[in-house]
C-alpha cells in the first residue's frame, strides 16, 4: 500500500526543480513504456517510474532496476503527449538514488559509470581497455568477452596505454568543484 | 574551407576508423580541418548520470580551448561528443544559473556562440548535396545499403529531420551511388552502453536490428556513431539469425562507403579495422 501525506509534492517538486520538467503533467497513457525497446527488462514500466514520482514513493522509484537500464534512446521523451523530456526524469533519477543514499535496482551500470568517470579524471580523456578491464574485473567477470580481445588488439581498435591530455590540472580542479546538482 | 574539427575519445580508441575515414573524406572535399588542441573527454552518458555540474563543466573546458583558438565552427562527428557540447552551449546561454556556475567553476566567461555540426548536416548544408554528387568518381552502384539512424534525430542537437522516419542519410547514400534501403528498425535504440553493463538486453536489441536489415535484403549498415557502429560490428559474431545462421553483415561508417565512392583505397578509410570484414563484399561489387 502506498501512503500519501502531506509529504506526497516534495518528489515531484524536486523533480521539477533540478530538471525543469513537470510530473504533474503526465496522464499515464503509457505511451513510454508502448514504445520503450527495454522495457521487457525492466521491473518497473517507466510509466510506474513516473507514477511513483508523482506519489512521492520515493524508494519505489529510486530503488527501481529501470532507472539505471534505460538507454536514454529517449523515444519516450519524443513520443509523450504531455511534452515530458521522460528520458531526462530516468537521468535525474539516477542522481536522486546516489544522492539520496538508496541501494541502485542495477548496480553494473553505476559501476561502469564511475569508473568511466574516474577515468577521464585520471587522465582527461577515456581509456576504453582500462574502464572495461577494471568492470569486468570488479564484476567478477574478468574473463568477460576475452575472446574478442586478440582480433580487436590484431585491428590495432584499442590504446594499451591511457592517453594523458596536459591541461590535466584544469580537469582535476573541476572535479574537486563539481557538485552533483546545479540547482539542489 | 576551414573547420575546427573534435574527434574525442571513440574516434581515438575502438573506432579509430571513422576518424581516419573523415579525415580523408574532408581532405577529398578540399576541407582542413584544425583539431582543438589538448581537447578533453566531454564527459557523455557517465557524466551526466553522475553529476548536472560535470555534465556542463567537461565540455564547457572544451569550449574555452575552442575559443582559444578562435574558432567559430567546430565538426563534431561523435553524436554523443556534439550533444554533451552542445547541450551545454545552449543552456549556458538560456539559462542564467548554469552560465553563473561554470563562470565561477571554471574562472571563464565564454563567449558561447560557436556553430557545432554533425557529420550528416554538415555535408548537407555546408558541402551540399549536389557538390557531394558532383565528386563522386566510383559510384557505389548495386549495393544496398541500410542507413541506421538509432537514437540520432530524437536528440535536440542533432535532429535535422524527421525523429522518427528520418531520411537525411537515405539521400546521402543515394548521392554515392548506392541504393538506401527502408526498414523497420532504421531509428530504433543500439542498446548504447548496455553492451559492456547488459549484455543480455543489448544482445536482444542487436539482434532484432540485424534481422530487420536482413529481411530488408541490405548488403551493409550505414553508421554515423561509433556506439551504434561498435555494438552491430563487435557484438555480430555472438548473434544467429533465425535459422541460427550467424550473421554477415559489414557495418561501414558512412564516411568510409563516402571515401570509397570519391575515389579512396580501402586502406585510405581504414576498412580493415572492422570487425566484420566489408572487402569480400566490396569486392564482389567491383568497388575495390
Amino acid at each position: 500500500m502506498l501512503r500519501v501525506d502531506e509529504r506526497v509534492h516534495d518528489l515531484k517538486d524536486e523533480m521539477r526543480r533540478l530538471s525543469g520538467e513537470d510530473l504533474a503533467k503526465c496522464i499515464q497513457c503509457g505511451k513510454c513504456t508502448a514504445g520503450c525497446p527495454i522495457a521487457p527488462d525492466m521491473d518497473v514500466m517507466p510509466n510506474q517510474v513516473m507514477r511513483y514520482l508523482q506519489l512521492n514513493a520515493e524508494e519505489k522509484a529510486l530503488g527501481a532496476a529501470s532507472i539505471w537500464v534505460c538507454a536514454s534512446c529517449t523515444t519516450c521523451s519524443v513520443r509523450c503527449p504531455e511534452g515530458i523530456d521522460v528520458a531526462r526524469v530516468m537521468n535525474q533519477a539516477r542522481k536522486l538514488c546516489v544522492e539520496r543514499g538508496y541501494r541502485p535496482g542495477e548496480g553494473r551500470v553505476p559501476l561502469f559509470n564511475r569508473l568511466f568517470v574516474d577515468s577521464i579524471r585520471r587522465g582527461g580523456r577515456v581509456h576504453e581497455l582500462g574502464v572495461v578491464m577494471r568492470f569486468n574485473a570488479l564484476t567478477l567477470n574478468p574473463m568477460k568477452d576475452i575472446g574478442l580481445l586478440p582480433r580487436i588488439l590484431q585491428k590495432g581498435k584499442i590504446s594499451l596505454l591511457p592517453h594523458r591530455i596536459k591541461g590535466l590540472q584544469a580537469i582535476r580542479r573541476l572535479f574537486a568543484k563539481s557538485k552533483r546538482f546545479i540547482k539542489g | 574551407m576551414e573547420i575546427g574539427y573534435f574527434p574525442g575519445c571513440s574516434l581515438e580508441g575502438a573506432s579509430k576508423e571513422f576518424d581516419i575515414s573523415v579525415r580523408k573524406v574532408c581532405e577529398l572535399l578540399n576541407v582542413r580541418l584544425v583539431e582543438i588542441e589538448d581537447w578533453n573527454c566531454c564527459g557523455t552518458s557517465p557524466a551526466h548520470a553522475s553529476s548536472d555540474e560535470l555534465t556542463y563543466l567537461l565540455p564547457y573546458e572544451n569550449i574555452r580551448k575552442m575559443e582559444a583558438q578562435h574558432l567559430t565552427e567546430v565538426l563534431i562527428p561523435c553524436p554523443s561528443c556534439l550533444t554533451s557540447q552542445k547541450e551545454t552551449q545552449e543552456r549556458y546561454r538560456s539559462d542564467k544559473a548554469v552560465e553563473e556556475r561554470l563562470v565561477e567553476a571554471a574562472g571563464y566567461r565564454a563567449e558561447g556562440r560557436i556553430t557545432l555540426y554533425h557529420l550528416l548536416d554538415f555535408l548537407r548544408d555546408r558541402i551540399t548535396f549536389d557538390a557531394l554528387a558532383g565528386r563522386v568518381t566510383k559510384p557505389l552502384t548495386g549495393l544496398k545499403v541500410a542507413p541506421y539512424y538509432g537514437c540520432l534525430m530524437r536528440f535536440p542537437s542533432i535532429a535535422i529531420d524527421d525523429k522518427e522516419r528520418p531520411v537525411v542519410m537515405h539521400r546521402l547514400v543515394e548521392v554515392l551511388g548506392a541504393e538506401a534501403l527502408e526498414w523497420t528498425h532504421k531509428a530504433d535504440c543500439c542498446g548504447a552502453g548496455l553492451s559492456l553493463t547488459r549484455p543480455d538486453i543489448a544482445n536482444r536489441l542487436l539482434a532484432e536490428l540485424l534481422a530487420s536489415a536482413k529481411r530488408a535484403g541490405a548488403d551493409c549498415i550505414a553508421v554515423v556513431c561509433p556506439l551504434c557502429q561498435t555494438n552491430l560490428d563487435i557484438r555480430q559474431g555472438g548473434l544467429k539469425d533465425g535459422d541460427g545462421r550467424p550473421y554477415d553483415l559489414p557495418v561501414i561508417y558512412l564516411t568510409q562507403l563516402m571515401g570509397i565512392a570519391l575515389g579512396a583505397s580501402a586502406a585510405d578509410v581504414a576498412l580493415g579495422k572492422l570487425m566484420v570484414d566489408p572487402v569480400p563484399l566490396l569486392k564482389r561489387k567491383n568497388l575495390i
